[in-house]
């Protein structure tokens, strides 16, 4: 919790020659397409339509090793590659934009401050892939990224940088923004593909993946702000100078944003590879007077709890595999000793509870009934079968859940139970917060407004 | 917003605040039907939490000291 009287400044840091997505933002008018061009703006597009054929940008994009930024890491150019072969003449590009992970704003930054790089990235893939036509779903409570976007989509048309056969080639596109109307789960991309389709959000079974059967059926490429906005450069300066940037396995710079007991809140773009110690303190400006680094939250609500102890693991997606920090959308939420595990647990779970669309058992009971063990736990009211009870959930919904949101209801949960098992069983066994902060009042609060 | 990151940065003391001074309970509106207190999920504004939303405009940063007078606005 944060303490009466302290201040958190909140600054922007800029790392300027490890910029790549973020590079224009601040230093260009979003709302000017001269600024855009004068930056280099659209001539990634001009490259690719002009001098590469579709073939040659996916493999620009395959040799640069850029992997999915929302979350699941899928690399780019093999997904853009499976779409290229997926058989039919009407395709489309969707670039996801529905950021709802607590904690992510990477996306809002892009598209607030650099939109028309969304809009060139999506008319590359639309080349590449085969595809006419681009969606952007913009989520619907990100309004000002919505009608910048939907501005620089005009400009772009008015300029022939969409619309048909641009730079007088056979080759035709446009865009348009479609909103979302709140809703975590319609970051997914099958659910986004249903809302789109004007039916209830809720992750398809798959296979087929939108590859082949997407929106409308068509085949279908779903990308991820971020992503998309890695792209251009790509294509600029080559796949090669991307992948001698960041990890063995994570290519490029990524945008973290750094949140809580810092005292520099606000995004960074660094290289992969980078360490949770050396984003605190290199560029949040380290822990307050009297914090403590007791444990950081990645990647978002769906994300690992690390503690300290692993705060020099290089950060990537090999860092899942290799010590269990999940990346997710790069945010860390950095907790001092105010922080209680239960409470943040239960702050999680009520996340889930609510924003679970309800299809399948393992994440619509699990986070339900997760939220009120942890309440009643919070309130001084757990069990020891509580414990139990908690850790059987972890694996069904990590193994049954039938998508990622289900499956990263447990990521949490699972940290939680690892590193801060005493914490928890204090609640439980001794009746006691060790952090002072859950009420353990003995008295059950009502759980649901 | 009641995630986890403005949750950290003190919404749930912000939350106990409104109920006083708006006088009516998360999911509910008031008796003079002028407030509805709604908790909502992350709202992307991360960097400026604890975030209020009244009607289409979001409050950044908001504080039990602040939120009166911004409340006021919309007398």
């Amino acid at each position: 919790m944060i303490k009466d009287g302290r201040t958190m400044s909140v600054l922007h840091h800029i790392i300027t020659k490890e910029r790549i997505v973020l590079r224009r933002a601040e230093l260009i008018d979003p709302e000017r397409i001269e600024d855009y061009l004068a930056e280099d703006g659209y001539a990634a597009l001009r490259k690719a339509l002009t001098m590469m054929t579709p073939q040659q940008v996916i493999e620009e994009v395959q040799l640069s090793g850029l992997r999915g930024r929302g979350g699941a890491g899928f690399h780019t150019g093999m997904k853009w590659s499976f779409v290229r072969k997926s058989a039919g003449d009407t395709k489309y590009v969707i670039c996801n934009a529905d950021e709802s992970e607590p904690g992510a704003f990477k996306d809002r930054l892009i598209l607030e401050n650099d939109p028309h790089s969304i809009v060139e990235a999506m008319a590359i893939a639309g080349y590449a892939v085969g595809a006419r036509e681009g969606i952007i779903y913009i989520r619907g409570e990100y309004q000002k990224s919505q009608r910048r976007m939907r501005a620089a989509i005009e400009q772009a048309r008015e300029r022939g940088f969409l619309g048909k056969e641009l730079f007088g080639t056979g080759f035709s596109f446009d865009i348009h923004v479609h909103s979302g109307a709140g809703g975590y789960v319609c970051g997914e991309e099958t659910a986004l593909i249903e809302s789109i389709e004007g039916k209830r959000a809720e992750p398809r079974r798959k296979p087929p993946y939108p590859t082949t059967h997407g929106l409308w059926g068509k085949p279908t490429l779903v990308n991820n702000v971020e992503t998309l906005a890695n792209v251009p450069p790509i294509l600029l300066y080559g796949g090669s100078w991307y992948n001698q940037i960041g990890t063995e396995e994570s290519k490029g710079t990524k945008v973290f944003t750094l949140l809580g007991h810092v005292n520099h809140i606000g995004y960074i773009e660094a290289p992969m590879g980078v360490t949770i110690r050396q984003i605190i303190d290199q560029y949040g400006g380290g822990l307050p007077e009297g914090s403590r680094l007791k444990l950081v939250m990645t990647g978002g609500s769906s994300g690992s709890i690390v503690p300290a102890s692993l705060q020099d693991v290089p950060l990537g997606y090999e860092a899942y595999r290799k010590a269990g920090i999940f990346l997710g959308s790069g945010s860390l939420l950095i907790c001092d000793q105010t922080v209680c595990i239960v409470d943040l647990l239960r702050v999680v779970f009520n996340f889930f509870s609510k924003e679970s669309c309800g299809r399948c058992a393992p994440c619509r009971i699990g986070s339900r009934k997760g939220h009120e063990i942890l309440t009643r736990i919070a309130d001084g009211l757990g069990m020891p079968e509580d414990l139990d009870t908690l850790a059987s959930f972890a694996t069904h919904l990590t193994e049954g859940a039938n998508c990622g949101l289900g499956n990263a209801v447990g990521i949490p949960l699972t940290g939680g139970m690892e590193y801060f098992q005493d914490e928890i069983a204090a609640h439980v066994m001794d009746r006691r917060c060790p952090a002072g902060v859950c009420n353990m009042s003995g008295i059950l609060h009502k759980v649901y407004e | 917003c009641e995630s986890a990151p403005c949750h950290i940065a003190g919404a749930e003391e912000l939350l106990a605040c409104m109920v006083e001074l708006l006088g009516t309970q998360p999911g509910k509106t008031s008796e003079d039907g002028r407030w509805t207190l709604m908790t909502t999920s992350c709202l992307g504004q991360c960097a400026e939490g604890p975030v209020v939303v009244i009607d289409d405009e979001i409050h950044s940063r908001v504080t039990r000291e602040t939120l009166p007078e911004i409340l006021s606005h919309y007398d």
